[in-house]
């Protein structure tokens, strides 16, 4: 059972306690992610993130690394749309030790010139690395088609036009502002009582003053008209990053649930109706599933497959037919019963562990998880499940991408029924946010 | 009343009274499993081995099956059999037809999956603890009648030649992983690929996967591995029933000859549309079972195994040759690979960043590691053993992995008592052994001229 209290300060606490093993996780979430960049400096807060851990005055960033794994500890500083989130795991003995690091690097980075510098050559590397992962570059070009200019469609590290604007002035402003953020939420989990958890969050954020910071508006979501393709050339590919999304739904939103219980069964498991279509029944792609997203704002349904390129239209129409088919009547009733027995029984695994149930209490926290999710699941019907598909999901406005050679790809993409446009782009060419892609 | 805890082989007698020879279970061993666990060895009459690891922290259970069978024991020209029958297990029985064993396992809850390695083939299922007769009928089920129809064996084919273009033929790190085995490994299996040459896979006939059911998938030679939360007993007399009439078959393939020794440095390039050069290393290691395989982790940990790690402070922070460092030692029973990969920043020549690697490596050898910097690397080595074991899941996959490879199924906790005991002497001294240009094969991706668009 998680432990939850309110901290002195406002900050929420949560802890997992459990001897299973000699470690100890720490997790730290504040609400303010890659949104609130500054305008025209997407990827300003990721680059602020990645430079907590080069190190405040006096630790540079070799020390930083050596001290926390000296103490058999490992930490990772990530950033998403809505927040930035810390997570540390480390032997239970060095806990307080690496409590008080992570406060420091917290506290006082140093943001040194030398440090920007190099962290904006490491970042357009790895940009430049994206274009070697097909995966990773289908996803990047299916939000950007999806979303066009809207903030969702911008990747959360930025493109190398805008890190290129980001200056030492928005880090060093950007940490200020959001560090102490209200709403912070705090958790460990590990063999610990209350005490010993609320000490090491006080080594966490000591020297981390409390802000009332009004959150950034986000616009909602929209998709434009029509089915629109992108093809994103490589040539001499064998096979196709297929992916198709339509618009989906928001965390908050009532018919979250009753929708991904109906996108469990339509492609969530091996045996829906999907993945079994692509992948048993045709033998047409290793990896076939769908993947519901869900923000603040209504965010993508994402169907992906990897057929080969000569069959890689056709398996595109026929993901089309039964996700239309999927819109229109609802998940097939024998799907639908076995995706809710699937969900309520899985979610053993999901607070199998302390770590796992800590990062359940997380979601809880920001809405992302539905309380009495077992009850909830069963309640679900196939009348409530076709409503949620049938008023969420519109499978006439899509969003299609096809990384792959545009040779074969672009005639028999244009003729997949109630295609609008299609754009074909060079796979070298950077992601040009608010800038319009080769289109022929 | 006997009890499996306190009183094994008297248990196990009573569950044997009345059952037919291969039905017999006999209480064979067992060993603590870390500070909290109890692993205990049981064997059934047609040779069938069973690990039990109970604990009740959460109510779920993993019930794997692991093979003595993998890619290594796949015959000349027909690579790739053991991985593609592995996808065929799934296809069905007369109990279970095609798609009936997915949905089956899903109705309650629980994930089914399998994975091929060099050594062996392994089938994971975790449910909750309720659902565990389930994998016991489907998994017994599955050992004694599959089916193996044509047109479903043709449609699966196709499934395993994506599965290849995913992780192989469209991909620059599985094409030269794949390049730099088959230069290591001239002779011994390990230089195929797990999922098989294209060729190969297109080759293998029903006639291959029959010979190779009948003689591979049969009590003799698999060891079932159960953690988690569940009732010994009826776990025992459930595998009793539903494995109990099984022929024995043929137990353990034969090893394949060890590889010749490597006498000199092996290069071979390959030419991808990409626009900077990547480079995969790979010196020849000893098996897992070897002394000197603790002190080769704790070595290769300081030098590439983390943020702190010299190679990536070098190289990736200070000289700025390369974007990605990524490395992993073999786990095999014979002679594996330390297999390095370097991604370099565009414009970088790869015969730079070697250089730079070698004065590294030569470095490291030639001066003694800090006792802290040892305790460093000990301690995350430690970490990452025990977060690997928090699940139901990953302790049967490392106790049955550690029972097939290395006959121990608590080895990794012998592993975490071994690190206390290296020091630099040991440390460089096996190091020395391995990281020599003579022993290694290099792998140079070069940008190619690419096609305009």
């Amino acid at each position: 059972m998680t432990k939850r209290w309110t901290r002195r300060g406002g900050s929420t606490a949560l802890l997992e306690a459990t001897d299973a093993l000699p470690i100890v996780d720490l997790a730290l979430r504040l609400p303010v992610g890659s949104l609130a960049d500054p305008p025209g400096k997407g990827g300003a807060l990721r680059r602020m993130a990645r430079l907590l851990r080069r190190g405040p005055r006096g630790m540079d960033e070799t020390a930083v690394e050596e001290a926390i794994a000296r103490l058999g500890g490992r930490l990772a500083l990530g950033i998403t749309r809505e927040s930035i989130e810390l997570q540390g795991t480390v032997l239970a003995e060095h806990a307080p030790a690496f409590a008080s690091l992570v406060g420091r690097l917290l506290a006082a980075p140093a943001f040194r010139a030398r440090d920007l510098a190099r962290a904006k050559r490491e970042i357009r590397a790895e940009l430049a690395d994206v274009r070697d992962d097909d995966p990773s570059l289908a996803a990047r070009h299916l939000r950007d088609l999806a979303f066009g200019d809207h903030p969702y469609g911008a990747p959360t590290g930025g493109t190398v036009a805008s890190l290129r604007r980001v200056r030492r002035e928005d880090l060093v402003e950007a940490h200020a502002r959001f560090l102490g953020t209200g709403g912070r939420i705090v958790g460990a989990a590990g063999p610990l009582d209350r005490a010993q958890a609320d000490a090491l969050f006080d080594a966490m954020l000591v020297g981390v003053p409390r802000r009332r910071v009004p959150r950034p508006w986000v616009p909602a979501t929209r998709f434009p008209r029509g089915r629109r393709v992108r093809i994103v050339h490589r040539p001499g590919r064998q096979q196709v990053q297929l992916g198709i999304a339509a618009l989906g739904t928001h965390r908050r939103d009532p018919e979250r649930l009753p929708l991904l219980v109906a996108e469990t069964a339509f492609g969530g498991t091996f045996a829906s109706e999907l993945t079994h279509e692509i992948r048993s029944v045709r033998g047409w792609s290793y990896y076939a599933g769908s993947t519901l997203r869900a923000g603040g704002k209504r965010d993508l349904l994402e169907l992906w497959a990897h057929p080969a390129t000569e069959v890689a239209a056709a398996c595109a129409e026929r993901e089309l037919e039964l996700l239309a088919r999927w819109a229109a009547d609802g998940p097939r009733p024998e799907d639908l019963r076995r995706a809710k027995t699937y969900l309520v029984g899985s979610r053993a695994f999901d607070e199998e562990t302390a770590a796992r149930r800590l990062e359940l209490a997380f979601l809880q926290e920001i809405g992302g998880a539905v309380g009495g999710f077992r009850t909830a699941v069963r309640r679900v019907t196939r009348a409530s499940a076709a409503k949620a598909v049938r008023r969420r999901i519109q499978p006439r406005d899509l969003a299609i991408v096809a990384v792959g050679d545009r040779r074969v790809l672009r005639p028999a993409l244009e003729a997949l029924s109630g295609v609008s446009s299609v754009e074909v782009c060079d796979a070298r060419r950077p992601l040009q946010r608010s800038a319009p892609t080769l289109t022929e | 009343m006997s009890d499996p805890a306190r009183d094994p082989t008297s248990f196990a007698a009573r569950l044997s009274r009345g059952r037919p020879s291969p039905a017999r279970v006999a209480f064979q061993d067992e060993r603590a499993f870390g500070p909290r666990l109890r692993l205990r060895r049981w064997g059934l009459g047609n040779g069938l081995t069973v690990w039990t690891l109970p604990d009740g922290a959460a109510p779920v259970v993993s019930y794997q099956t692991w093979f003595g069978v993998g890619a290594k024991h796949d015959p000349p020209r027909r690579s790739g059999l053991a991985h593609f029958f592995e996808h065929l297990m799934f296809l069905g029985t007369e109990r279970y037809p095609a798609g009936a064993l997915d949905e089956a396992f899903e109705a309650v809850g629980a994930d089914n999956n399998a994975m091929t390695g060099c050594d062996t083939t392994a089938y994971v299922t975790s449910l909750p603890r309720s659902a565990l007769p389930l994998a016991i009928d489907v998994e017994a089920d599955r050992l004694a009648g599959l089916l193996l129809d044509v047109a479903e064996v043709e449609r699966e084919r196709e499934v395993v030649l994506s599965e290849r273009r995913d992780a192989v033929e469209d991909d620059v790190a599985g094409r030269a992983s794949e390049l730099l085995w088959r230069t290591a490994f001239r002779r011994h299996p390990y230089g195929r690929p797990i999922l098989g040459w294209s060729r190969d896979v297109r080759r293998i006939g029903i006639e291959d996967l029959h010979a190779f059911y009948a003689a591979r998938y049969a009590p003799a030679n698999a060891t079932l591995v159960v953690a988690g939360d569940f009732d010994e007993e009826a776990l025992l007399r459930r595998v009793q029933e539903a494995y109990g009439a099984l022929a024995p078959g043929e137990s353990r393939p034969a090893e394949p000859a060890p590889e010749p020794g490597q006498r000199r440095e092996r290069r071979v390039d390959l030419p991808w549309p990409t626009d900077a050069a990547k480079l995969q290393i790979g010196w020849r290691t000893p098996g897992v079972a070897h002394p000197d395989h603790v002190a080769l982790s704790l070595f290769v940990f300081l030098l590439f195994g983390g943020r702190s790690a010299r190679a990536r402070q070098r190289l990736m922070r200070d000289q700025e040759l390369a974007t990605e460092i990524a490395g992993f030692l073999s786990p095999f029973r014979g002679e594996g690979l330390y297999e390095l990969w370097l991604g370099l920043r565009e414009g970088v020549a790869p015969e730079d960043a070697l250089a730079a690697l070698d004065a590294l490596v030569e470095e490291a050898l030639g001066a003694p590691f800090a006792q802290d910097e040892i305790e460093k690397a000990r301690r995350r080595l430690r970490l990452s053993l025990f977060t690997s074991l928090e699940t139901a899941e990953g302790r049967a996959e490392r106790a049955g992995s550690d029972a097939l490879v290395l006959g121990d199924p608590a080895a990794a906790w012998r592993f975490e008592a071994a690190l206390r005991g290296v020091d630099d002497a040991t440390l460089r001294a096996a190091a020395a052994r391995v990281f020599r240009p003579s022993r290694r094969s290099v792998v140079t991706v070069r940008p190619a001229r690419r096609e305009a668009s």
